[in-house]
């Protein structure tokens, strides 16, 4: 996932570890593209292609004090085969092991000695690479990202040595750390079938199995099949000339070769082995924990915005129904969520409960049913309504104060929704929503036949024996 | 090295243009092929902020900023949780996590409703330093944000039952907490490196929280908040005259005089480099955090400090990440920092690796803090460093919240606003000579204190002798070694690797023969049985011993040893997990017991220990647990078996090649010779510290 350290929080709020939205108490999905409606969060930009299929999204703002030039590859965990888990992040590790004309490493000194920071992540969907400079080392950026789309050199040495830094990454926030196993259970293994639907049913951080049987030859196969200009988006959004970034990136990617397009991948009937339900013990955890993952749809479907204004009625902030309930009435939760959880491919609608000290997270399970009995029963108000649609305007605004936050935002609205343009409608289709949507979407996705339930239990089964 | 080159599947733009170009391949396109110059510079500026200061004290900076419509209002008011009592660690967070759950006109819910139905947000929160109640909002919705923020702070009730709830929920927290190592490590370097008189030294705990009232809750208030020394933050896309008529409205009649902090009290001195372990059973990362008090945070040599950070660990292009992780491949990350609260602050690295490297981290860590003092910093570094404070300045001028925050840190520190608006010519003027000159002044390996938070199954061996070592449970309780090596991950013998067999020994005292042993080992169904038969002038000892030839698992014992009022009889069967059974043993050990008791996991029964051996993974460096029930005291011994090196031996039985093998933990320190092919069959045993020792004569098969 994250590259650099600068991003611990970065980490904390990536989709492998949705714990990291938990402790934040906030209930929106990742970046999902939100924007002000008719004026709030609202930004201009241009887009068009280069004759190498290179997809350029410009967003000049004289009143930045930065620039932001970030690339989106259209490669994530997705697309690994079996046996080969977690090696799209694997691979986005190797992008800093040098290119042609960038040693290893370069390219973090470059951009850390120009004052930048520069990070990249993976998800099931994409990989992005990232970086904020001072506006005069936009240039700089856009040279080191050509490069290595360019070219890219990894000796078998490196390639070992970042499978165990990736290794020691899936250590520190998966099996050293609270709930990193529960997560993935309920983000990707139990949750999708991986019979069906392998691209979505195993982990992005992968199997240290999987990563070390890495090959060289996998790094060649994958650069070339998903590493190529007309499978990427390049965003820059901040202080810069929008004619001068023209001729930089036309100067630089200009003459990178178009690659083969890539096929996509299928992931037919990925719930159909559901309900499942699930024990995990965790030594690390401390306090027990319910998880409990719905099947839902893609981003792309219909029923995307209904589904974000219920997650968000049912778990964000301190006056939404989950925390209302289980943290306050019943004080049976120290903490509550409720995620819309939608991507590309197939995404999830999950609600999660860390119990508070001697309660079980079957308790929980209770609770969170009853809580979804009545939303579809009674639906919702048109305060609680409002104050979804209030949230998603404030938080599509806040995220959008950096030229990062709007260079993602454009990225995430590209690829989710197949346009860039969709920044700008958020606001209008979060306000589109109705009370009937909502009671309508819950009665259809939040079933107990359509889910996973993880009960994490602390420490490991064999103490649970001794203390019985 | 592979290239992976994308012009090399190309082969017709490349040849196109070679023809177009005519020249070398390297030559062909227009590629750049070095990184291009700096484009022109933009004038950044500092943005204008307003300060005044309301007659009843309160300071108010405005700070109109910011591309987007939202603004910020915080409020800081000094004295946070360094004001806690000793035994009322948490006082402070405990009050601001009431704060916002009641008023005299809206309830908990009335608040989080009205500031959520409009998309913002409010919180309260208790730094060590200052209270901090701040609020986010659209422009748009300021008044309702700005007012509620006027309620929570002025008109606060303490409802009962929100005491009550948020205490669970801060109770519950801790417990949370105790799940996560790095949070666990530095509480644990907080406490030792302050000590535990100075507030920075403590935290909360469940019996401090747990003793906390609502009345001390409100009489902290009382005494916290008010306007005299406090400061209100606005910040973000706002009218600086409207805000500030409307601070007068809301804050203008806000009473109360400034407060008289108490003075901190000096922490410990330390006197050598000590480590402190935190025993975390299953563990599989070993957590660090290694260093010291730093300084005050109006030292002259803040900024140089800032720069030798940098220069250690403060990012990726620093020399603890380029090692550590870059270069080793040790971990997933490796840092430095330099605090900077209102009393001394630390210089500490953090990192997280695998186990395995505890001790090349440990001495890596350390030998990057004496490389800061013996050498000068090349120049190259030194630039990539101040190039990175300076040149990142302007990226942290991006939004209101950015640039309120770094005017709120130095308006409460009291230190001048020039430093926060000159920041990158103060880097700039750092020298390599300042930064040594710090580095020998505040940077102090041998007085270093080293956490490491591990499985000491794992970590501990790699560590102990390399500095004096202290233990502590993961709630910060002193352990003894004892009860940390006790509490390791049991192992889990393969009971396959064992072959049938008779084996006899000599039994000589200072080269004298004096009995002689006779152990065989046979296989019984599902069953290995194990027998030793023993000799000497304090009479014989019988033992027959019975496990699964699966999992090792003991199943039955039968012991008769010696003659006399000193012998001890044992007869016991393994059921259910229980082991029960009669144990006859001498008056002075406490005369005969009937045995029912749990046989822990990976606990095995006396005498076990030499089959373990005989299947353990021996290599140079190994170390091993082995858990067997104390069948005099209950409960079971840790042993701790440490490969210490390979040896020829010759024995009356023949010449071996052997691993040497220390075992202790039992009732007498014992050095074992095993065969260095698996399974490691005693070649010799000597007893440490005796004259006595147990030779090979007879292996059969050999």
């Amino acid at each position: 996932m994250d590259f650099t350290s600068m991003g611990r929080s970065a980490a904390a709020a990536s989709t492998i570890l949705l714990a990291g939205l938990l402790l934040s108490g906030t209930a929106t999905a990742q970046a999902g593209p939100a924007n002000g409606g008719s004026q709030a969060g609202t930004f201009e930009f241009t887009e068009y292609h280069l004759d190498n299929g290179l997809h350029v999204i410009l967003a000049p703002d004289p009143g930045s004090t930065a620039v932001a030039v970030n690339l989106w590859y259209n490669a994530g965990s997705r697309h690994e085969p079996p046996g080969r888990s977690g090696f799209a992040h694997l691979f986005e590790h190797l992008m800093f092991q040098g290119s042609e004309n960038v040693a290893r490493g370069g390219h973090f000194q470059y951009i850390e000695r120009a004052g930048g920071n520069l990070n990249a992540s993976v998800t099931q969907d994409r990989t992005n690479y990232f970086q904020t400079v001072p506006p005069e080392r936009m240039n700089l950026a856009l040279w080191l990202e050509s490069d290595r789309m360019r070219s890219l050199s990894v000796t078998r040495e490196n390639m070992e040595r970042e499978v165990d830094v990736v290794i020691e990454e899936r250590r520190q926030v998966v099996d050293n750390s609270p709930y990193g196993t529960s997560n993935l259970q309920a983000a990707f293994y139990a949750a999708y079938d991986s019979a069906s639907c392998f691209p979505y049913a195993h982990s992005v951080i992968g199997s240290v199995e999987d990563l070390r049987a890495a090959e060289l030859e996998d790094v060649q196969r994958f650069f070339d099949i998903y590493y190529a200009p007309n499978n990427a988006t390049l965003t820059v959004v901040g202080a810069f000339d929008e004619a001068v970034a023209r001729e930089l990136i036309q100067e630089y990617f200009g003459d990178i070769p178009r690659g083969t397009e890539p096929t996509e991948v299928t992931c037919e009937e990925p719930f159909s082995h559901l309900p499942v339900e699930m024990e995990v013990h965790d030594s690390n955890a401390q306090l027990q924990a319910v998880w409990i993952s719905y099947g839902a749809v893609e981003r792309r479907h219909p029923d995307d915005a209904a589904l974000s204004v219920m997650a968000q009625i049912l778990g964000s902030g301190q006056s939404s129904r989950l925390h209302q309930r289980l943290v306050r009435q019943e004080q049976a939760a120290l903490q509550s969520a409720a995620l819309s959880n939608l991507r590309l491919g197939p995404g999830l609608i999950q609600l999660i409960g860390i119990a508070n000290q001697r309660v079980e997270a079957e308790r929980l399970l209770e609770l969170l049913d009853e809580e979804v009995d009545r939303l579809k029963a009674e639906g919702v108000t048109e305060e609680e309504l409002n104050r979804a649609r209030n949230q998603v305007r404030a938080s599509t605004v806040l995220g959008r104060q950096t030229v990062m936050g709007r260079a993602e935002a454009l990225q995430a609205a590209n690829q989710l929704y197949g346009t860039p343009q969709a920044v700008h409608t958020t606001v209008e289709r979060v306000e589109a929503v109705t009370a009937e949507d909502v009671q309508r979407v819950a009665a259809t996705y939040l079933t107990r036949e359509n889910r996973a339930v993880i009960f994490t239990r602390p420490g490991t089964g064999q103490d649970q024996e001794e203390d019985r | 090295m592979t290239r992976i080159n994308r012009r090399a599947t190309s082969t017709l733009t490349a040849l196109a243009a070679l023809l177009l170009v005519g020249v070398g391949p390297e030559g062909a396109t227009a590629q750049v092929t070095t990184p291009p110059p700096p484009l022109q510079e933009r004038p950044i500026e500092f943005p204008d902020f307003r300060e005044v200061t309301l007659d009843n004290g309160l300071r108010v900076v405005i700070l109109p900023y910011g591309t987007q419509p939202v603004m910020s209002a915080n409020l800081y008011l000094p004295g946070g949780g360094a004001l806690d009592p000793a035994d009322r660690t948490g006082l402070a967070s405990l009050t601001t996590s009431v704060l916002t759950r009641g008023t005299e006109t809206r309830s908990a819910e009335e608040i989080s409703e009205a500031i959520e139905g409009v998309g913002g947000s409010l919180n309260a929160s208790a730094g060590q330093d200052f209270l901090t109640i701040s609020t986010t909002a659209l422009v748009d919705h300021m008044d309702v944000a700005l007012e509620l923020l006027q309620d929570v702070t002025l008109n606060a009730t303490f409802p009962e039952e929100e005491v009550e709830l948020a205490r669970r929920q801060t109770l519950s927290g801790l417990q949370a907490l105790l799940g996560q190592p790095q949070a666990v490590a530095q509480r644990r370097f907080n406490a030792v490196v302050y000590g535990e008189d100075h507030p920075y030294g403590r935290a909360p705990t469940p019996a401090t929280v747990e003793a906390i009232t609502r009345d001390e809750l409100v009489a902290f208030r009382d005494e916290a908040v008010h306007a005299g020394g406090a400061l209100l933050l606005v910040a973000g896309r706002v009218d600086p005259d409207g805000v500030e008529a409307r601070i007068r409205e809301l804050f203008g009649d806000w009473h109360g005089t400034e407060r008289t902090l108490p003075a901190f009290v000096s922490p410990p001195d330390r006197d050598q480099a000590r480590i402190y372990f935190v025993h975390r059973p299953g563990s599989v990362q070993s957590v660090f955090g290694v260093g010291h008090l730093g300084v005050q945070p109006d030292h002259p040599d803040y900024f140089a400090l800032q720069v030798m950070n940098r220069i250690l660990g403060g990012g990726a292009d620093a020399r603890l990440f380029q090692i550590l992780r870059e270069e080793r491949g040790w971990t997933y990350g490796a840092y430095s920092q330099i605090t900077r609260p209102a009393d001394v602050g630390v210089i500490r690295a953090i990192t997280e690796v695998r186990t395995d490297v505890s001790d090349s981290t440990f001495v890596e860590l350390l030998h990057q803090f004496e490389r800061l003092r013996e050498e000068t910093v090349p120049a190259e570094e030194l630039d990539a460093a101040r190039n990175y404070l300076a040149g990142s300045f302007p990226l942290r001028l991006e939004t209101a919240g950015q640039v309120a925050s770094q005017l709120a840190q130095n308006l409460l520190l009291g230190l001048p606003l020039e430093d926060v608006i000159r920041f990158p010519e103060r880097i700039r003027a750092v020298t390599a000579e300042d930064v040594q000159r710090v580095a020998r002044t505040h940077v102090h390996p041998d007085r270093a204190a080293i956490v490491v938070v591990a499985d000491a199954g794992e970590a501990l061996e790699q560590l102990e002798g390399r500095a004096p070592i202290q233990f502590f449970n993961i709630r910060g309780e002193p352990l003894t070694r004892d009860q940390v090596v006790g509490a390791g991950e049991p192992v889990a013998w393969d009971a396959t690797r064992l072959r049938e067999g008779m084996r006899r020994y000599d039994l000589y005292l200072q080269d004298n023969p004096l009995g002689a042993a006779e152990y065989t080992l046979t296989r019984d169904g599902d069953d290995w049985v194990s027998t030793a038969v023993i000799q000497s002038p304090a009479g014989s000892q019988e033992t027959e011993l019975r496990f699964s030839a699966e999992d090792f698992t003991p199943i039955s014992l039968s012991q008769d040893l010696g003659q006399g009022p000193t012998a001890i009889r044992a007869d016991l069967q393994v059921e259910d997990g229980r082991v029960v059974g009669e144990v006859r043993l001498p008056a002075q050990l406490g005369g005969d017991r009937t045995l029912d008791e749990p046989l822990g996991p990976g606990v095995l029964l006396p005498g076990m220990e030499e089959l373990a051996l005989a299947v353990a993974e021996l290599d140079e460096g190994a170390s091993f647990t082995i858990r067997i029930m104390d069948v005099i005291q209950g409960g079971h011994r840790v042993l701790e078996a440490r490969v210490t090196g390979r040896e020829e031996i010759q024995v009356p039985g023949g010449t071996f090649d052997t691993w040497r093998v220390e075992l202790t933990g039992g009732d007498m320190p014992l050095t074992l010779y095993l065969h260095a092919e698996a399974p490691h069959v005693l070649i010799r045993q000597e007893f440490v510290g005796q004259p006595i020792r147990l030779d090979l004569t007879v292996m059969d098969p050999p």
